[in-house]
């Protein structure tokens, strides 16, 4: 059981957060099983992006900005949605699966000031070549995207893959390999597999209107998929890395015990991880990078947090750890004095979800994004796309109190 | 002049970090107050069940600060115990009273007890005995009876909740005048905007798929107008009369991050005089130094008597840097204001729960969250929950 009060909640809300999102395109070169997102409008116009981007500025306090899809990189002027943020001094992210990522195109964007590029890999994907492949064979793949960045220079890399029962194993060796890159790698989100629960015990609304959920194509009857927990991934991956530990949390916004998002941040050199970064540290950054900056940071553009890190031991357990374990290894083996210290943060995330009859999102989510001139969770899209509205569920089985008769005061 | 969000500090709370939380311990009351959402529907509840429900919420929030509320509280026979329980966790024990049956040994018992602070809900609008027909200006003699007997007895702090209709919102003026001069004796002000379900044509409601009867809610109206105060209105009623009322602090809407759900004035002076506000960057600063040294939000001072030495806040502090010259102006004129004791006050103007555009617009990092069935429910919605088993949503016709 993870003890809450030894991590740190992020400072973030709705209209202070350190990101914010906007989909250029709804159309993709892969279908993705736990993708939520359908093919309706296609490519959007530039100045509609544009104004969702400054709209979203203005709303959220962003520090950094995903741009996702679909598949952005098909989207004909990606770069200059990327320029256009990047001049609003807004960190850039896209979010692709790299088909289409070529060093030619790399260049391109790094030129156009993106800040991060996250490429979804994983085994469900029936990615062209790579079908029947596991996780672990995956890593051959990441490998490539991360030695393209890094001959690129300028761009992190990050990775997201979508956690089924049958690749929750795997968790461990997709960790030792990021560990490995710690100095290519700065990111990685281990996702849950997510989806809308359909029972005969089940309905669901929209602003009165009952939905048949046949119609929603992200459903799924596999009984064994959408309840795998940021808990369950944690201990899978302790199992084997016991050092990992995570600093910071977001809770769910209906069932507040969730973690949504679990994250651990590694501390290390190439040639090995000398632990993690505690909460205190976490905090500092967030609340001082806010005061001085007046927003919370998404990351930072370095990903060479140095060795000025370790100055932190003094409040942080965690990076006094990690700061011993620097200087005995300095002591065997001086060479490692001379060695970058880079940050790599592992996320784990537990993405909307109905639990308990109620649609459990991230509180404090970091992916809002534009509709139609408001703000809504980007995973929630569709539902407005298709719908028009949210959708609401509603447990037959749940018993409903019938109060009426025990008013037994009108006042 | 419009509120510039820039310029404020958007407060970091969130449901599972949150300062404050709220327990009721019964849903009795003597008073009916209009745009009050507790029916009588249990009456006492039971002690150990508001126990467990304190150290739940204590457990799901990081709460520092518990409110007790209904209901009326101070009817709830155990009371005493429940401040007794809560403070003894090492929480703050705030009761939210309206008044009605305080009397000096039992604010004694309850300091005794632990009680960090009384909030007195006392507006026009209460038909609150004796006191019938009574203005908001008049009605600040009763706010100074229990301010003067929260003083007296000393180490407890005082709080007031007015709730404003559009007919009071001209009286706002005279309000804040009286908290001014009342600034070492009141530490909190709360400005409610009137909110209610609107009863209006075309407009349904429905819970867990069944359209509900509304006609068993007794916090609806068929006037939407005078449903809709937003915080701004309040604001610009005090910026008239206080132009350098401004806020430093904020909670945005849930579904409409373009409200305030929360807007935060600190005055900074003395009883004599009001010399200005706190700005945002001290409040961070506060914010930020308070979590990293308790691992938890602070929701209010321990001490509303900061002294002087808050002026050194000048430094990154524009507004406090405002206050200071106004002070140093001050003590050239007169000398004997050196003298004089400086405290802090918090003004809070809070637009409600409400249906806006159809979605539920709550405070994003509200922090009255609650106990319900153990799960944590916004306390605005707890009728909702005891009456139809979840959250009222509005449909289309």
């Amino acid at each position: 059981m993870i003890d809450r009060k030894k991590l740190y909640r992020f400072p973030w809300s709705k209209s202070d957060n350190a990101g914010g999102w906007v989909e250029v395109t709804d159309e993709c070169t892969l279908s993705c099983p736990g993708c939520y997102r359908h093919k309706i409008e296609g490519h959007r116009p530039l100045d509609a992006v544009k104004n969702d981007i400054l709209e979203c500025r203005k709303k959220t306090n962003c520090d950094g900005m995903a741009i996702a899809g679909g598949e952005p990189l098909i989207y004909p002027q990606i770069l200059d949605v990327v320029e256009f943020m990047a001049k609003l001094n807004i960190k850039p992210t896209i979010l692709s699966n790299g088909e289409k990522l070529i060093p030619s195109l790399a260049k391109e964007l790094k030129k156009a000031g993106l800040a991060k590029i996250h490429l979804h890999i994983d085994s469900a994907q029936k990615r062209p070549g790579w079908e029947g492949k596991n996780e672990s064979e995956l890593n051959e793949l990441r490998q490539y995207y991360a030695d393209l960045l890094w001959k690129t220079g300028g761009i992190q890399c990050g990775y997201h893959v979508t956690v089924f029962q049958e690749s929750l194993p795997y968790l461990p060796e997709i960790t030792e390999w990021c560990k490995k890159n710690i100095h290519k790698v700065q990111h990685i989100s281990f996702i849950a597999f997510r989806t809308l629960p359909t029972a005969d015990d089940i309905e669901y609304f929209v602003e009165g209107k009952k939905i048949d959920p046949q119609s929603i194509s992200f459903s799924s009857l596999d009984p064994r998929e959408g309840h795998i927990t940021t808990e369950e991934m944690l201990e899978v991956i302790k199992n084997h890395h016991p050092g990992f530990e995570p600093a910071v949390f977001l809770n769910g916004s209906a069932c507040v015990e969730t973690f949504k998002y679990l994250i651990a941040v590694y501390v290390g050199s190439k040639s090995m991880v000398y632990g993690v970064l505690g909460p205190k540290t976490i905090e500092l950054v967030q609340s001082f990078y806010h005061f001085f900056k007046g927003r919370y940071l998404s990351f930072l553009r370095s990903s060479v947090a140095g060795k000025k890190l370790f100055l932190l031991s003094f409040l942080d357990p965690q990076v006094r750890h990690a700061f011993k374990n620097f200087i005995f290894v300095c002591f065997r083996n001086p060479s490692h004095l001379l060695k970058k210290i880079y940050s790599q943060s592992i996320h784990l995330h537990q993405p909307n979800e109905v639990l308990k009859g109620k649609v459990n999102l991230c509180d404090s989510c970091l992916n809002t994004m534009i509709y139609q001139g408001r703000l809504i969770n980007s995973c929630r899209l569709d539902e407005y796309r298709m719908y028009g509205g949210l959708l609401m569920p509603v447990e037959l089985k749940i018993k409903r109190p019938n109060h009426t008769e025990k008013i037994y005061d009108a006042h | 002049m419009p509120i510039e969000r820039r310029k404020m500090y958007k407060f970091p709370w969130s449901k599972a970090d949150n300062p404050g939380a709220w327990i009721e311990v019964t849903d009795e009351c003597d008073l009916f107050c209009p745009g009050c959402y507790r029916h009588r529907l249990q009456g006492h509840r039971d002690l150990e069940e508001v126990k467990s429900d304190v150290l739940l919420c204590h457990r799901l929030t990081n709460c520092g600060r518990i409110s007790i509320a209904g209901g009326e509280p101070l009817i709830y026979p155990h009371i005493v115990e429940v401040v007794d329980f809560i403070s003894r966790n090492k929480l703050q024990p705030v009761i939210f009273t309206n008044g009605h049956n305080l009397n000096k040994e039992l604010a004694a018992e309850l300091k005794k007890a632990g009680l960090h602070q009384f909030f007195f809900h006392i507006d026009s609008r209460q038909k609150r005995p004796s006191w019938e027909g009574k203005s908001e200006s008049d009605l600040n003699e009763l706010r100074q009876h229990y301010a003067d007997m929260v003083w007296e007895l000393g180490k407890v702090q005082s709080g007031i909740n007015v709730t404003l209709c559009r007919e009071t919102l001209q009286e706002i003026p005279s309000i804040i005048e009286w908290v001014q001069s009342n600034i070492h004796k009141v530490q909190n002000v709360s400005l409610i905007a009137l909110r209610g379900l609107a009863l209006t044509a075309g407009k349904k409601y429905m819970v867990n798929g069944k359209v509900i009867d509304t006609s068993i809610l007794q916090c609806v109206s068929v006037d939407e107008h005078e449903i809709s105060i937003t915080s701004e209105e309040i604001h610009e009623a005090i910026e008239k009369q206080f132009p350098t009322s401004n806020p430093a602090a904020y909670l945005s809407g849930t579904a409409k991050t373009e409200t305030y759900k929360f807007l935060i004035v600190l005055y900074l002076g003395s009883p004599q005089k009001t010399y200005g506000v706190v700005g945002a960057k001290s409040v961070e600063l506060d914010t930020i130094l308070f979590h990293l040294s308790h691992g938890r939000y602070s929701a209010g001072r321990e001490n509303p008597k900061v002294g002087k030495k808050i002026f050194f806040l000048s430094i990154l502090d524009k507004e406090i840097r405002k206050a200071f010259g106004r002070y140093l102006r001050e003590i050239l004129r007169n000398p004997i204001r050196l003298f004089d004791k400086i405290y802090v006050q918090c003004i809070n103007i809070q637009q409600p729960n409400e249906m806006l555009d159809g979605e539920i617009n709550l405070c994003d990092g509200c922090l009255n969250q609650m106990i319900h069935q153990g799960e944590l429910i916004p306390s605005c919605k707890l009728d909702e929950y005891r009456l139809f088993g979840g959250p009222i949503v509005e449909i289309s016709d």
